[in-house]
């Protein structure tokens, strides 16, 4: 299990464009993947969980991966998450 | 016979498609064969993901990929690993039946969706809501009337149409439409109107009283119509329409037309537009420019600001499509009834007196100048001119001119190149500017008028509220002499005024429009050509003494039947 | 409720033809000021004879010096202008006898005016009279016939 804490830097936070691009990416890997965000899990394989999470620019939340490729996964799903997706 | 709220003229005859959406009935119902139930709401998910594949492929050819993005979010939600899980889960857990299971997962989501303050996701609830009810009807074996391929031609009957309705519907087949709700500056009222589709809303109930395959006619400008008329009613409705027909042709005849009073006069007709998509309309109906280009529709419906870029694409192609005819562009007019959620702008008690328009591009110049460099960059591309909105000071249009000329020097800088004879003007729709049109029309190059709002603005009446929209009057002596203050200080300074608010389009108001002066009327597309015509009958003299009379009658009515009087007799 | 009108207020009018003649829409006047509704909506009807007698019940609003026009209001509250001819204002009254005073209340059939057919249609643009309502605002909805098996060739049915 590898996990990380990461910090959203969009200017939007998380809406549907940036949110489709972290759910494709994370559907790449084999890795159970989830963003913890006071105490509820979401999965970022699901569209519908990351909308969910409603997040905002500056939010904090931890980024844990489990399975064959989790370290590989985190490094990718963590910085798309850190970056600014808008662009 | 059934009445409601001419929102698009016209006459239509044909047969009724009622476009409705079932109350589901759902009941928790127990199930045995778990299996069976699995393997159907599989089947469902397949179904309707072909489905939307379908939509979206129609949808990408003839709207463009912006439009046909909403079902690739759709087909998405249809793949979403928790959708299934938790439906599956449910099967099992609860042994219901599937419709059951994913009606109770959707509203779960669905619930999460509309709690959130987000008021873009709030909208997010509608799409979950569109493809679940799109799953569910599959999954219970319900047909989904598809309207973006018809086999015949229809008349639809709807509870309301939706932005994507109208942008996916089968143009080709579709001879009218009847709606529940709304009014005459309701979306789907003005959607017919673009289109050019005879439009009744606002019939209460219309969708219980048509049944599909009833024989309807109606006519879209009175407002109402028949359902399986008899033979004399029927009679009538098919000379309406020959003659509505015949009209149009005829005034066909005028699109090239200058647009010229019988002593030789020349005004310029031009149309108000949202979207690129809207030109078309412009060229057919022989608008002679865009008085109006509503730029914050490239603004709305997304979930972050437009970029330069794509600013710079939307100015340049209507610019090119437009070639030498004259462009008016109006800077980012949002706030009020215009929300724009990534915005965050805050909730105003007075929405209509607050942080709006030009007041949010002065305090938030970085917006303002992404719009006026691409303004700039497309200003080479044809005859564009610029509008601020929402003026109510010199200060402010000062203040605006040195960021426009600052986004200039950057560009000098750059060695980006832009027009250097770019008009710039500025809308009247506030009283005060009214007031002080001598000392504003030293700082620009234009007027136009907004009469909507200027109506409101200085009688203080809000035009949706029915206790007093009675007062929002056009003819009130007030308007028409602020109207005549503005147009005298702007000729004498040597300068022109246009009028792009629904005034400047109406027959009724053409003839003293005329008569006090006004050199561009700016309207939707479908009024130009009428418009054309009736100011091809009028004589400007006769029409300047008569707006010199009327403007000394104390009330509205007595102003509406000089007016009358004078053209008549 | 439906979209089905039938309020307990609100009035309709039947209105006749008062004119004998060839029946047609509005929009087909000769002249912009009629055709393009600027005045109202309503018919208008190429005489075949020269006499205009009451299409509705009420009283006379107005007639013009000219005698070539002529407002009436029914009992309903319904706005009528029966115009006769275009530009008719140029024969100045000439070969027009009028029976009725403003103020006047007249009942279907009476007759209104008498004019000169040939006169009018040797010096006017045109005999094509217009039978306009002026007050549409006041409507609630406007319906118009020109099936030879109706009475009536506009219905109208008012607010309130």
């Amino acid at each position: 299990m590898h996990q990380r804490h990461i910090v959203i830097k969009n200017e939007t936070g998380i809406h549907a464009r940036p949110a489709s691009l972290i759910v494709k990416e994370a559907q790449r890997f084999k890795a159970d993947i989830v963003l913890i965000k006071n105490e509820n899990e979401y999965n970022c394989k699901s569209i519908m969980s990351i909308l969910s999470t409603s997040s905002k620019k500056g939010e904090e939340m931890l980024l844990k991966a489990t399975g064959e490729d989790a370290e590989a996964a985190i490094e990718a799903i963590g910085n798309l998450l850190e970056s600014n997706l808008d662009a | 016979m059934f009445r409601g709220i001419g929102a698009s003229p016209g006459v239509a005859i044909g047969r009724a498609l009622v476009y409705k959406e079932e109350e589901l009935k759902l009941e928790k119902i127990m199930v045995d064969d778990i299996e069976a139930e699995a393997v159907s709401f599989h089947n469902a998910l397949e179904l309707s993901k072909v489905q939307l594949l379908e939509i979206k492929e129609e949808a990408m050819t003839r709207l463009g990929q912006d439009k046909a993005a909403i079902f690739e979010a759709h087909i998405m939600i249809l793949e979403d690993p928790e959708l299934i899980s938790q439906v599956e889960e449910k099967l099992k857990k609860e042994q219901v039946s599937a419709a059951y299971a994913v009606k109770e997962v959707l509203y779960s989501f669905i619930s999460i969706f509309e709690a959130m303050e987000d008021a873009y996701m709030k909208e997010r609830a509608a799409d979950i809501k569109d493809v679940g009810g799109r799953l569910l009807k599959n999954l219970l074996g319900q047909p989904i009337v598809d309207i973006s391929s018809l086999s015949n031609e229809v008349i639809l009957i709807a509870h309301d149409l939706t932005p994507s309705d109208t942008a996916t519907m089968d143009l080709e087949k579709v001879l009218g439409f009847i709606t529940n709700i709304g009014g005459r500056t309701s979306h789907t009222a003005i959607m017919a109107r673009t289109l050019e589709i005879p439009a009744i809303v606002g019939v209460e109930g219309i969708t219980e009283t048509i049944k599909t395959g009833d024989y309807i006619v109606f006519d879209g400008e009175a407002g109402h119509g028949y359902i399986n008329p008899n033979k004399v009613t029927l009679y009538d409705y098919e000379k309406k329409q020959q003659r509505y027909l015949e009209a149009k042709k005829e005034l066909i005849t005028l699109r090239d037309s200058q647009t010229i009073t019988k002593d030789g006069r020349r005004v310029e007709l031009a149309c108000n537009i949202g979207t690129p998509k809207d030109v078309k309309g412009v060229i057919e109906n022989g608008g002679e420019g865009i008085g109006l280009y509503r730029t914050e529709f490239l603004y709305m419906n997304r979930s972050s600001m437009p970029s330069e870029e794509e600013q710079f694409e939307a100015y340049k192609e209507v610019l090119e499509r437009l070639e030498n005819k004259p462009v008016i562009l109006r800077t980012l007019d949002i706030g009020g009834d215009k929300e724009l959620p990534y915005l965050n702008l805050p909730k105003e008690m007075n929405p209509f007196l607050g942080y709006r328009a030009i007041r949010i591009c002065l305090a938030e110049p970085e917006i303002f100048k992404v719009q006026l460099r691409a303004l700039l960059r497309a200003s080479l591309y044809g005859n564009l001119k610029i509008m601020y909105p929402m003026i109510s000071s010199v200060e402010e249009v000062r203040e605006a001119n040195g960021i426009l000329a600052e986004v200039k020097q950057q560009l000098d800088k750059e060695g980006i190149a832009y027009s250097k004879e770019i008009e710039v003007g500025i809308m009247i729709e506030i009283p005060s500017a009214a007031v002080i049109g001598d000392l504003l029309i030293k700082e620009v190059d234009f007027f136009s008028i907004g009469t909507n709002d200027l109506i409101q603005y200085s009688t203080a009446v809000d035009r949706i509220n029915e206790k007093i929209s009675h007062l929002y009057e056009p003819h009130n002596p007030a308007i028409l002499r602020l109207i005549k203050m503005v147009i005298d200080h702007a000729h004498r300074a040597g300068k022109w005024v246009g009028m792009c608010g629904e005034m400047a389009g109406d027959p009724k108001l053409i003839p003293i429009l005329i008569g006090l002066g006004l050199d561009e009327f700016s309207m939707s597309a479908g009024a130009v050509l009428a418009a054309r015509k009736i100011i091809g009958e009028l004589s400007y003299d006769k029409m300047k003494h008569i707006a010199e009379e009327a403007l000394n009658l104390p009330t509205a009515e007595e102003i509406k039947a000089y007016i009358m009087q004078a053209l008549t007799y | 409720m439906l979209g089905l009108f039938k309020q307990s207020k609100s009035k309709e009018l039947l209105i006749e033809a008062p004119i004998k003649g060839r029946l047609m829409d509005i929009s087909e006047v000769p002249d912009v000021v009629f055709s393009q509704k600027m005045v109202g909506d309503g018919m208008a009807i190429e005489p075949s004879e020269g006499r205009v007698t009451a299409p509705i019940e009420g009283i006379v609003l107005q007639v013009l010096d000219s005698k070539h026009a002529i407002a009436l209001k029914s009992n309903e509250g319904v706005e009528l202008l029966i115009h006769i001819g275009i530009d008719t204002v140029d024969l100045k009254g000439e070969g027009f006898e009028v029976f009725i005073n403003v103020g006047d209340k007249v009942k279907v059939g009476d007759l209104l005016i008498l004019f000169d057919l040939e006169k009018v249609k040797d010096k006017a643009k045109s005999t094509i009279t217009p039978i306009v309502i002026t007050n549409m605002e006041e409507l609630a909805d406007l319906e118009k016939s020109a099936h030879p098996q109706n009475q009536w060739i506009m219905r109208a049915v008012t607010e309130r």
